[in-house]
């Protein structure tokens, strides 16, 4: 493989003063990720979208005639409608954060990647929130979106303005909800894939952490306050208050919003540790 | 250009790495010579901001390197020494990602990946992934990244690293070119005196974190006395073992010629005393031609380490 016969040429081009780093890293992350099995996946958590569609279609047209959708809560079209939506993509909301969010950082260590970022105009905010973005998107692009299309279904097949008038915070609550998730669910996994440099070992860990505490909350579901411990529970109680929906556990959403800030807090705490170009082995 | 160290100390716990420099290094070419840990690549990280300072301060074209980092590492190359890759992207996507965090527009980091790919010998390889490229395609990599932006200053840390005999050659003429064409001051860090010599006009010899010597290659060279080629006729092992009962060192050199360096204040009438002593007929016996190795070698003491 010769080095070809030219010599170097300096580039007489203007540097940005300050660059985006931090969505130049997140566009090249997202745009790595938008692969087959991931297109797939997109497409397949969609489903329950068009499902719900046909739902808000068949019971804004003919809710009245069918005798069935005035009894049965569920069928019902209002803000705990809409909350069940989100949390039934809790599901592929895990997907989409194990396999999107798992290597975003423990294979930028294990190739030691980091010392390409910190070289350059790059600080830890930069780069964290540069993969925090990575996350984001694909999150919301599954609950974020087709959350605020069910809305918008909803509002266009009305045929008049007392849903939108009663309703009108539901986009919000959509917006908070899926913002805290993300926050605390993409804080926690970029926390885990910093702290290894095995991509399927912070998989493994993140699937368990959220997924053994829950099992357990739900055996113990007698003792008092025993949701705590789980983030599920945390975010069902703290966005059932978001939706002015009844709490499903009895702790106080407060307490449950202070575990959420709690797990996010631990997280940073976690990346400003092993987030680090150079690692000094004593 | 010039960076700037007063007092420069980097501490790992209580290791000191970088003892109190206060170095300057001008515009041109220098060599950081050091062996294993001498501190070389401490240094380098610590002007970057990849490790903090434990105390002193440097400056890098007048701007403060623990105040204005993201100014700095704007105008700057950095080639690690360690195998570092953005995994999934190709040869093209990796530069052009480089030139981008560096500030570059994405169309002008698009067209200069591919200039300064071609310029490394990776044009042909550059839409593979760089997860696939062998151990000499890396550090061209490597050094295709840190040069996309046209960095003012460019740091190589053991740029040859796992590079076969013609690789290593190809990479030091490129740094040779980057530095004449380009007008681009290098600090290149290594232990292997011959890429220094080859490539730097300066040098700076580090020993446990501290500055054991300093100057132009050329300077040291001529500095430096006290060796002599010489050939022998007769009993060698008679004649080496008197010299060395006299603190000289002997280097072979070549099949009949040897190198015998003299001990400080010792004259050549060693030497003849040695063949008058041991019966040898001394047939040659010139002023060596100084390297950099007789240099560091003096400074530093022999068996510092293997490569040298």
């Amino acid at each position: 493989m010769p080095i070809y016969e030219e010599s170097y040429s300096p580039w007489y081009g203007q540097l940005k003063t300050r660059p985006q780093t931090w969505w130049i890293i997140a566009r090249t992350g997202i745009k790595l990720l938008w692969k087959k099995w991931m297109i797939v996946l997109v497409l397949v958590a969609y489903i329950p979208f068009f499902a719900r569609a046909v739902q808000i279609y068949v019971m804004t047209r003919f809710g009245d005639k069918i005798e069935i959708a005035k009894t049965v809560k569920s069928l019902q079209i209002n803000a705990g409608f809409f909350h069940e939506f989100l949390q039934g993509q809790a599901f592929f909301l895990l997907l989409i954060f194990i396999i999107a969010g798992a290597g975003l950082i423990a294979n930028d260590r294990k190739f030691k990647a980091l010392f390409i970022y910190f070289s350059r105009p790059v600080n830890f905010w930069d780069y964290i929130i540069g993969k925090f973005t990575i996350v984001g998107f694909y999150g919301a692009l599954i609950t974020l979106v087709p959350g605020l299309l069910l809305f918008m279904v909803r509002i266009l097949l009305a045929r008049d303005a007392v849903f939108f008038n009663k309703y009108f915070w539901i986009p919000f609550s959509i917006t908070g909800y899926v913002f805290l998730v993300l926050v605390t669910m993409g804080g926690l996994i970029l926390a885990l894939s910093a702290a290894s440099r095995s991509a399927t070992s912070a998989a493994i860990f993140f699937f368990s952490l959220i997924t053994f505490p829950n099992i357990l909350q739900k055996i113990l579901y007698k003792i008092h306050g025993i949701g705590l411990i789980s983030l599920n529970a945390n975010l069902k109680q703290v966005s059932s208050q978001m939706f002015g929906l009844e709490h499903p556990f009895h702790f106080s959403v407060w307490l449950g919003f202070v575990v959420l800030v709690g797990i996010v807090l631990l997280s940073i705490g976690i990346l400003r540790i092993k987030v680090r170009p150079t690692e000094v082995v004593q | 250009m010039s960076v700037i160290l007063k007092n420069f100390t980097i501490k790992y716990g209580d290791l000191t790495a970088v003892d109190h420099l206060s170095i300057t290094f001008p515009q041109g070419s220098t060599g950081l010579l050091g062996a294993n840990g001498a501190g070389k690549s401490s240094l380098i990280k610590g002007l970057l901001g990849l490790v903090p300072l434990s105390s002193g301060s440097a400056t890098i074209m007048g701007r403060d390197v623990t105040g204005e980092q993201k100014a700095i590492r704007q105008v700057v190359g950095y080639m690690p020494e360690d195998d570092c890759l953005i995994p999934g992207l190709t040869g093209i996507g990796m530069v052009q990602y480089a030139g981008e965090l560096s500030g570059m527009a994405k169309e002008d980091a698009i067209q200069r990946a591919h200039e300064v790919l071609f310029l490394v010998g990776l044009g042909e390889a550059r839409y593979r992934k760089v997860d696939s490229y062998s151990s000499g395609m890396k550090q061209r990599i490597k050094l295709a990244q840190a040069i996309v932006h046209d960095p003012k200053l460019l740091f190589l840390d053991e740029p040859t690293s796992g590079m076969d005999p013609r690789g290593r050659r190809e990479m030091l003429d490129l740094i040779q070119n980057i530095s004449s064409k380009g007008k681009i001051s290098i600090i290149l860090a290594s232990h292997i005196l011959a890429d220094v010599e080859s490539t730097c006009e300066r040098v700076i010899i580090i020993h446990n974190g501290k500055v054991a010597e300093e100057g132009k290659i050329d300077e040291l060279r001529g500095s430096y006395s006290g060796a002599y080629t010489v050939r022998i006729d007769g009993n060698r092992k008679k004649f080496i073992d008197f010299l060395k009962s006299r603190g000289c060192e002997i280097r072979p050199n070549g099949k009949h010629l040897m190198d015998v360096i003299l001990p400080e204040k010792s004259e050549t009438a060693v030497i003849l005393e040695a063949a008058k002593k041991s019966g040898v007929q001394l047939r040659r016996m010139v002023p060596s031609i100084q390297t950099l190795e007789d240099v560091f070698v003096k400074r530093i003491g022999v068996n510092q380490n293997a490569n040298l």
